[in-house]
């Protein structure tokens, strides 16, 4: 039996439609550009759900420690709501339940300078988590988003060992009632997804939507007209250990 | 005609006098499952499913995973071949009128899996009913 299958049921052969919608939405645009209106361009680009993301954006965040503040922990509870970690079954076990942000204090013994930031997958550009995995399931998406195919992981945490931010977890119980977009499971490692669910569908990860202290920013760090391309243009920004040349996504102002 | 083909006719053959003459008697114990309706249509118009029903029972596997890798590794996010449309089309309500998990016979992909005895592992990590089951 003949396991070919019929390409004209394939929907991403009949996106033209709205390709020319598109097409017509940025000559409007254009025209209101030119009357003097503003465009903000500081947030994601669309991107029409039948085409593949493409390496022209790379995804980042701009994280400001001055804006931090202590004892905050909106991030960190926005991205468990929204992925589905943090609650568990049984009593909280702090070193293996799963954690794909947190908040972490960092002092400098010098001078005694303390700065408290949110500390997760860092998105590398070289991510040693995809170097070693064994089987590809750790993997960098053309736009810079560092994922986990659970499909293909096979468990082993050999990831984990590799990442220097501590920033994967190994889910260790059974799971059930998740969220829809937000797939895990027992016996697979899982790390900030940037929520890509949600960079998808253009909009910014829960974590910057739920910063009330505008600490954090959501942006391509490809466009120089973006809100966190401009940041980083203008300010001095940082990436933990950046001596092991990982070109990370998630950056860091005024530490 | 090759040797194979026409051993698959024999087969196909024997296979029919066996289930004519009777023998078919030998199943009736176990029920068929009773495929629940879909919910709603999932491509406007259309009364049917994404694909010809035929054609779904024997391609959905490869549909859904052709899906699961473009949305995975390339961001597609259409919504024809995702599991979760599966779900949100064919859930499944109990006599409570209560949405399913896949833990029960009931539930549309189970009803089909647990008959022929293909024990998946879709729904260790996804939802198995749509929003949350509520």
């Amino acid at each position: 039996m003949s396991k070919q299958i019929d390409s004209t049921h394939d929907d991403r052969q009949v996106s033209s439609g709205r390709r020319e919608f598109i097409k017509q939405t940025a000559a409007t645009a254009g025209a209101a550009l030119a009357s003097g209106a503003l465009l903000y361009t500081g947030e994601a680009s669309a991107k029409p759900a039948d085409e593949a993301v493409t390496s022209a954006q790379r995804w980042g965040i701009l994280v400001d420690t001055s804006k931090c503040a202590d004892g905050c922990n909106d991030c960190v509870n926005a991205c468990a709501s929204e992925n589905g970690w943090g609650s568990v079954e049984h009593d909280p076990r702090p070193k293996t339940d799963a954690q794909w942000i947190r908040s972490v204090t960092i002092r400098n013994k010098q001078t005694s300078a303390e700065h408290t930031l949110p500390l997760m997958c860092q998105h590398c550009e070289n991510p040693p988590c995809a170097d070693v995995c064994p089987t590809g399931a750790s993997f960098r998406r053309e736009d810079g988003i560092v994922l986990v195919d659970k499909h293909i992981c096979i468990g082993c945490r050999y990831c984990m060992m590799a990442c220097p931010y501590k920033a994967r977890s190994f889910v260790h119980e059974t799971i059930e009632n998740q969220i829809e977009y937000a797939p895990r499971g027992k016996g697979t490692v899982e790390a900030c997804t940037m929520c890509v669910h949600r960079v998808d569908d253009d909009r910014n990860p829960a974590c910057v939507e739920a910063c009330s202290h505008q600490a954090l920013t959501f942006g391509d760090l490809k466009d120089p007209n973006s809100d966190i391309a401009k940041q980083m243009k203008q300010h001095a920004t940082k990436e933990l250990r950046a001596d092991l040349g990982l070109n990370t996504g998630v950056r860091y102002k005024g530490l | 005609m090759r040797k194979s083909q026409r051993f698959n006719i024999l087969f196909g053959l024997a296979m029919a006098a066996v289930l004519l003459s009777g023998s078919a008697a030998v199943f009736a114990g176990v029920p068929v499952p009773l495929l629940p309706e879909p919910v709603k249509s999932a491509v406007e118009g259309e009364e049917s499913c994404v694909l010809p029903e035929d054609e779904m029972r024997r391609v959905h596997m490869d549909r859904l995973k052709h899906q699961r890798d473009d949305t995975m590794h390339e961001g597609v996010r259409t919504s024809r071949f995702s599991l979760k449309e599966c779900i949100s089309c064919h859930v499944t309500k109990n006599d409570a009128g209560e949405k399913v998990s896949v833990k029960s016979r009931e539930h549309f992909c189970n009803a089909c899996h647990a008959y022929t005895g293909v024990t998946l592992d879709c729904w260790d990590c996804h939802a198995s009913q749509p929003d949350g089951g509520q």
